[in-house]
């Protein structure tokens, strides 16, 4: 390689590293944030259900559900224009059901709102009276929203994700040793073992981070860049139509008719799919000459957008199946798909949370790692410096405990307050906020080993909340097989002693530091010391 | 639980681990391949994790699931040999012998 050419990679690899360091900085504490609660999110129906203890049924099949569901609405919301039944599955547990009632014939009224959303028994059709709650909703919603007004949430986490790709892209280039380096981590080597854990967990899973965060840049591309279709369509709908081929809507004659019923028609949907389960049944116009009923497919493929199925809703009749995709509309699909890992088994989808927290260990370690490394040249802390790690302390070891948080104000607050699912989201902030508002009384070191002790400790009472709280304590789901509430409780303790590892990690470091006191690590001794006192 | 893939993939990685000068432990009980046969081994035993994979679960989610099991496989491993580098590597051989176990039952 001649002089040059050398010269010129050094001065690539350098403004690579300079785009690597300052925008994974910036965006780093709220995609930890976002890595952490999207990674919860792929146990969404599992955490919701975990939230309401009280729903609590026997498997049944398809076709039975959207009978008592059917049987359910029919008498109280007939003249409604459309109801949406989310049926259960081995996941869901329960039925979910809203109507949207007809729109006001005056132009001038606003659109009518959806009615509140109602949980089934699923066998019975009945509404159960469970604790309101947002449940994984709540994390899902966060990690791409922010808790914060629509559409800032949503442009905050897209421009996130920009920088969180660029940080990848830069990252690769910069990493000069990716061979050789792949299988090394040393332990206990300050600034060369954050290194090493950055790039062992930024480079093993290097696949998956590379897909989540384009997928997930992707999934919300038509809102962050709407131009394409605004330059080619007048009408957005013609849009809708053209590539997901949804047709005009259809408007009720006025003549009133029986529903058909509902099984056989779930039914026929299930064998025109091989024995897939239908996920979602949507019936309009019920109670009139044109009722249709819609039925949607599960998310047992690759591709997230489902195919659909349409009947007469007074014949049973078949009348429309959505069109075979294009190959815009399953690449767009597929991409989603990867995205929420909805198709995937129980294995794929554990290993997709052990990979979603490898993606959270990339990013806080590059934190810290953005810390160590300024702090070992020796320069007193500087403001710049001391800002970065109050806010990774904020970040890394206090959201846990606020997520912790959520799960144990589910279980302390009584069910029937009322609002009381905004209060479990205020003390997820609360806490977390709280918590990281303490930390700053504290030095440094001392305020790691605290706030990640009190994110342990959290963690490690939502169980006993649980046992103390609900009659399906750990040795009760033990004796009655409830994989679920095991698995769940497990996981909180799992989380717990691994939080409590770190703090003690923390702790020792501190304790550590001043005995090793010598020449070349004197500075960096008196700072820390100066930090812990 | 289809995991034969990811145990397939450790020991591939294990194998690749010993060829590099590196992390290749020190002459013991167990024979070592030479590094160059065992960086043929190891890209074998890769292949066969998404091969299994994809035998189990089609082309499609197969493949995926074999590189999701592939990149977790490499976690736990470098996180095994930073704490016991030999027992991690010697894992190598159960993990073989339990995958092909899983990979002819199921």
């Amino acid at each position: 390689m001649s002089a040059a050419v050398k010269d010129t990679a050094r001065r690539l690899r350098q403004s690579m590293a300079w785009i690597h360091t300052w925008l994974g900085l910036l965006a780093g504490w709220i995609l930890f944030a976002m890595f952490l609660t999207g990674t919860a999110s792929y146990f969404r129906p599992e955490i919701t259900r975990w939230m309401q203890p009280e729903v609590r049924f026997p498997p049944v099949s398809a076709s039975q559900a959207a009978g008592a569901a059917v049987a359910h609405l029919q008498p109280a919301y007939l003249g409604d224009e459309q109801w949406y039944i989310y049926l259960p599955d081995d996941r869901t547990g329960a039925t979910r059901v809203f109507t949207r009632p007809r729109p006001d014939p005056d132009p001038k009224a606003p659109p009518a709102a959806r009615r509140p959303e109602l949980t089934l028994d699923p066998a019975k059709g009945t509404p159960v009276s469970a604790r309101e709650t947002r449940g994984g909703e709540h994390f899902y919603r966060f990690h791409f929203q922010l808790q914060l007004p629509h559409p800032w949430g949503r442009w905050l986490a897209g421009l996130c994700a920009m920088f969180m790709l660029s940080a990848i892209i830069s990252g690769v280039i910069t990493h000069k040793r990716i061979f050789a380096d792949f299988f090394t981590l040393r332990w206990s080597k300050g600034q060369r073992s954050w290194l090493d854990a950055h790039n062992v967990s930024a480079v093993l899973a290097l696949p998956f981070h590379a897909m989540i965060t384009y997928t997930g840049l992707i999934t919300l591309v038509l809102m962050y860049m709407p131009w394409p279709i605004m330059a080619n369509f007048k009408v957005p709908e013609t849009f809708a139509a053209q590539a997901y081929g949804r047709g005009p809507e259809d408007q009720p004659v006025g003549r009133s008719a029986a529903l058909a019923p509902i099984e056989p028609i779930v039914d026929a949907a299930m064998r025109e799919w091989q024995g897939a389960r239908p996920a979602t049944v949507i019936i309009r116009h019920p109670g009139d000459g044109a009722a249709t009923v819609t039925i949607a497919r599960g998310a047992d493929q690759l591709n997230a957008r489902a195919a659909q199925i349409t009947y007469s809703g007074t014949t049973g009749s078949k009348l429309a199946a959505s069109p075979p995709q294009g190959a815009a509309v399953t690449t767009a699909g597929v991409m989603l798909g990867l995205h929420m890992a909805r198709f995937a088994g129980p294995a794929l989808r554990w290993c997709a949370f052990l990979l979603g927290l490898t993606g959270a260990a990339m990013i806080g370690t590059g934190l810290m790692l953005w810390t160590a490394k300024r702090r070992r040249t020796g320069q007193p802390q500087f403001f710049g410096g001391q800002l970065v790690e109050r806010l990774n302390i904020g970040a890394v070891a206090c959201l846990p405990a606020g997520m912790a948080a959520f799960f144990l104000a589910n279980r302390l607050i009584p069910s029937g307050l009322p609002g009381r699912a905004d209060i479990e989201v205020s003390a997820m902030f609360w806490v977390w906020f709280g918590l990281a508002g303490f930390s700053l009384l504290r030095p440094v070191q001392k305020a790691w080993v605290e706030t990640l002790a009190v994110s342990a400790m959290t963690f490690a009472t939502v169980p006993v909340a649980n046992a103390l709280l609900t009659n399906r304590g750990f040795l009760a789901s033990l004796r009655s097989g409830d994989w679920l509430f095991v698995s769940f409780d497990l996981a909180m303790l799992v989380i717990a002693a691994a939080l409590a590892f770190a703090a003690k990690h923390a702790h020792a470091k501190r304790g550590e530091l001043p005995r090793r006191r010598s020449g070349a690590l004197s500075t960096l001794v008196s700072g820390e010391a100066a930090d812990a006192i | 639980m289809p995991f034969e893939a990811g145990l397939y993939a450790y020991a591939g990685l294990a194998c690749l681990a010993t060829s590099m000068g590196r992390h290749r432990p020190r002459p013991g009980r167990v024979p070592l391949p030479h590094p160059q046969y065992a960086r043929a081994i190891g890209a074998t035993l890769l292949a066969l994790a998404v091969l299994t994979a994809v035998r189990r679960l089609g082309p499609e989610q197969g493949i995926v699931a074999g590189v999701a099991q592939i990149c977790l496989a490499a976690g736990l491993l470098v996180l095994l040999m930073s704490w016991r580098q030999r027992t991690a590597l010697a894992l190598a051989l159960p993990a073989v012998a339990l995958a092909t176990l899983l990979a002819a039952s199921a």
